[in-house]
């Protein structure tokens, strides 16, 4: 068996290949299922497209998001308790929002490649997020504002 | 004038006075800024206008919330929600009716007064707010109720009927809905009452809003609906109006505006599974008014999973609040004195159709009525632990608690109502009990009987303090030859018990504490026959011995702890200061 690459070749929906460092795609769960089921042994080079994990949900905006996400992890290291690592993974993941207002696209694009790609840490961070917004409309009315939602009739209370 | 403000003019209506107040200076620093360009009005308006802000913090401005805590508001808003929901069949298909009239004359009085300048609004808003304190908080709640309700369906059916702005439809602005009716309604006066007679008097009026708001009419009581008619409309032209329909967006508040653009809901991309997730992090208080928000949040918010705890402790419960709560469904909840308002059910124990998932209840000094003891435990069948310290019961009650066969803990301390049947009966039922308080339940000498006859022997901690002058020697005798095992037994002020019962005290082989504080037929000298006993590590005999004769005692038995226990802690969910746990289990996420 040859040596393992430290790098991981990843295509997102839109075409776009990434390389990625193993340690880094290992926070992902998606890549050890990936690694194990697809890739236990490295094909030669000439079957190059079997070696790239294909992430058929995730665009790559989104997915450079995602990368700027766990690069930041892994560069944070660990930290001590669990209260200590949400407030990393939120602090983290306003940075990589970037911009002052980012668009409910981004937010909820991220959300759902976190859950595609089974990062727990970058999910529970986007869905916090989440929550404090709707914590923050005074009121149902603005919620539904806020998030386009349309009242769809009578619920049993 | 625009319909627009007669939704702020409903709004201000019927609030009660407190909430009125609130509003009513929005609004008044509104006619006082009359000067200023419609645009500042008109997005103040939206916070007003809104049906949710009545429903719930208007609401909880009323007193309708309770004290300061994010669980104080949400048995109100459970409430609050199922009184919304029962009003509305009954505003749908309503017709005009003709009691509208003689309302009608003395609106268009003040109509007529209304459509002056903008301070002359200032005043009669000011007037009005002085006029309607004197109703009571009682109408105001019914007529927000409907109010809010009938507004419900009539943005639902405006939702519908509308089709000027597909951002307002998607959006559901209530301006949107104001925006129509202004267009068709020019000359319409404030209040929704006024509506049937212009509706015969002008052009043809969109219908479904009409219904609805006509339906609200007849909803509202007939008492000071004159008063009712409220707030003036804005001081605004009815062309600065329409100028807002098409210019819809410039009323907006920037952060607003900057998440409408794309008018995309982008939770219907989420799985449920997420939803959940995101709900996770709310506080319960959020948790119950996002489930008003649409059908899939209603069905998200009350999943299970988020309801696992709840801690209503020292809360006011309104009616049929406590019947929203069991139906959350959550196995832990603490309701220690809380304030249980009746009825707390809308239907009777015999007529149950679901079981509750209970298993630890905590309803130590809580006030709740016989009935509704009843109907509560009758949902119960899985409970573990059940603490009803300071309760009145009776016999159905105990015959509920009897049917909970996997029960461990039971807290009786000082409950009434007990005799020696529900005794007999529980004892004989509840086979896998092992912690029973019973203390000061004034239980008769039957009663005692009955407890020492028929109780579990898995029982390893019991307290029968307070049994004066119905526990006697022989009861222990009984106790010990049921229950070898016990751990603890706390015999305080059972007076009546001699230095007999010491000897069969004495058979138990792995008692660790012992109390028989101010059982003063026992005289100081036995107790150091108690040294014998190898497992006890405490020993409380309060009241019994001089601080001499204590001390010559600690020292024939230094191993042994003496009066260390003032209070009992058997089955009591809350021991010390610890509020957040029962039992050892959190009750707060």
């Amino acid at each position: 068996m040859s040596h393992q690459p430290e790098m991981l070749q990843m295509r997102t929906s839109d075409g776009v290949v990434f390389d990625v460092s193993l340690k880094v795609a290992q926070q992902m769960g998606l890549t050890h299922n990936w690694l194990q089921t697809e890739h236990g042994e490295l094909r030669s080079s000439d079957d190059d497209d079997a070696n790239i994990m294909p992430l058929d949900r995730v665009s790559s905006e989104i997915f450079k998001l995602v990368l700027n996400w766990c690069h930041a992890i892994q560069a944070s290291g660990q930290p001590a308790d669990p209260k200590s690592k949400l407030q990393q993974e939120r602090t983290i993941f306003k940075n990589i929002l970037g911009e002052s207002n980012p668009s409910d696209s981004t937010i909820f694009e991220l959300i759902m490649a976190a859950d595609y790609l089974n990062i727990e840490g970058l999910l529970e961070a986007g869905t916090q997020h989440v929550a404090d917004v709707i914590n923050g409309c005074d009121s149902v009315e603005a919620i539904r504002v806020r998030f386009n939602i349309m009242y769809d009739g009578e619920m049993d209370h | 004038m625009s319909g627009r403000k007669h939704k702020g003019a409903e709004n201000i209506e019927n609030l009660c006075p407190v909430a009125r107040k609130r509003s009513t200076s929005k609004n008044g620093s509104i006619g006082a800024a009359a000067a200023v360009p419609p645009t500042k009005t008109t997005s103040a308006y939206e916070h007003t206008s809104s049906p949710s802000v009545l429903t719930f913090e208007a609401l909880e401005e009323m007193g309708i919330g309770m004290l300061d805590s994010e669980e104080s508001s949400s048995s109100a808003l459970s409430a609050i929600a199922l009184a919304v929901s029962t009003t509305s069949d009954e505003n749908s298909n309503e017709t005009t009716p003709c009691t509208n009239v003689a309302r009608m004359a003395h609106q268009q009085a003040r109509l007529s007064l209304n459509s002056t300048a903008s301070t002359l609004d200032n005043t009669i808003i000011e007037v009005f707010s002085e006029d309607t304190q004197e109703r009571s908080l009682q109408q105001s709640a019914e007529k927000l109720h409907a109010l809010a309700q009938a507004k419900r369906t009539a943005l639902a059916n405006s939702e519908c009927s509308s089709n000027s702005n597909s951002p307002s439809k998607r959006t559901r602005n209530p301006l949107a809905t104001v925006t129509c009716n202004n267009q068709i309604e020019p000359l319409l006066p404030p209040a929704p009452q006024q509506q049937p007679p212009p509706q015969q008097q002008q052009s043809p009026l969109s219908l479904l809003p009409s219904t609805s708001k006509q339906a609200l009419r007849q909803k509202k009581p007939t008492q000071a609906p004159t008063a009712a008619q409220g707030a003036p409309p804005p001081p605004q032209t009815l062309t600065s109006r329409l100028a807002a329909t098409e210019n819809f967006f410039v009323y907006r508040t920037p952060a607003m505006s900057a998440h409408i653009s794309s008018g995309i809901n982008y939770f219907d991309k989420l799985s449920d599974e997420i939803l959940l997730d995101i709900f996770k992090w709310l506080p319960k208080k959020t948790l119950l008014r996002i489930a008003t928000v649409c059908r899939r949040f209603n069905r998200c918010a009350r999943d299970e999973t988020l309801w696992t705890r709840l801690d209503l402790g020292l809360r006011t419960l309104r009616p049929t609040a406590l019947e929203q709560v069991v139906k959350r469904g959550m196995p832990i909840l603490r309701l220690a004195q809380a304030e249980i308002q009746d009825p707390a059910f809308t239907y009777e124990a015999s007529s149950i159709d679901f079981q509750s998932r209970l298993q630890y209840l905590d309803l130590s000094l809580a006030s709740i009525s016989l009935s509704s003891l009843r109907t509560l435990l009758a949902h119960c069948r899985q409970l573990k632990k059940l603490s009803l310290e300071h309760a009145e019961l009776n016999d159905e009650i105990c015959s509920e608690i009897a049917q909970n066969s996997s029960l461990e803990t039971l807290n009786l301390s000082m409950a009434s109502g007990l005799n020696a049947n529900s005794v007999g009966q529980m004892m004989e039922s509840l086979t896998k009990l092992n912690s029973l308080n019973i203390s000061w339940t004034d239980l008769s000498a039957d009663a005692v009987t009955a407890l020492v006859t028929h109780i579990p022997s898995n029982v390893i901690r019991l307290n029968v303090a307070g049994c004066r002058r119905v526990l006697f020697d022989i009861h222990v005798a009984t106790l010990q030859k049921r229950c070898p095992q016990l751990l603890e037994l706390d015999l305080s002020d059972c007076n009546s018990l001699t230095p007999a019962a010491l000897t069969s005290i004495m058979k138990f082989n792995s008692l660790e504490y012992l109390s028989v504080s101010r059982c003063y037929l026992i005289p100081a000298a036995s107790f150091i026959e108690l040294k014998k006993m190898t497992s006890l590590t405490y020993l409380d005999i309060f009241g019994m011995l001089s601080d001499a004769a204590m001390e010559v005692l600690e020292k024939q038995m230094p191993k042994i702890g003496i009066n260390k226990f003032i209070h009992s802690s058997v089955g009591r969910p809350t021991v010390g200061t610890r509020r957040t746990s029962i039992w050892g289990l959190r009750t707060r996420d």
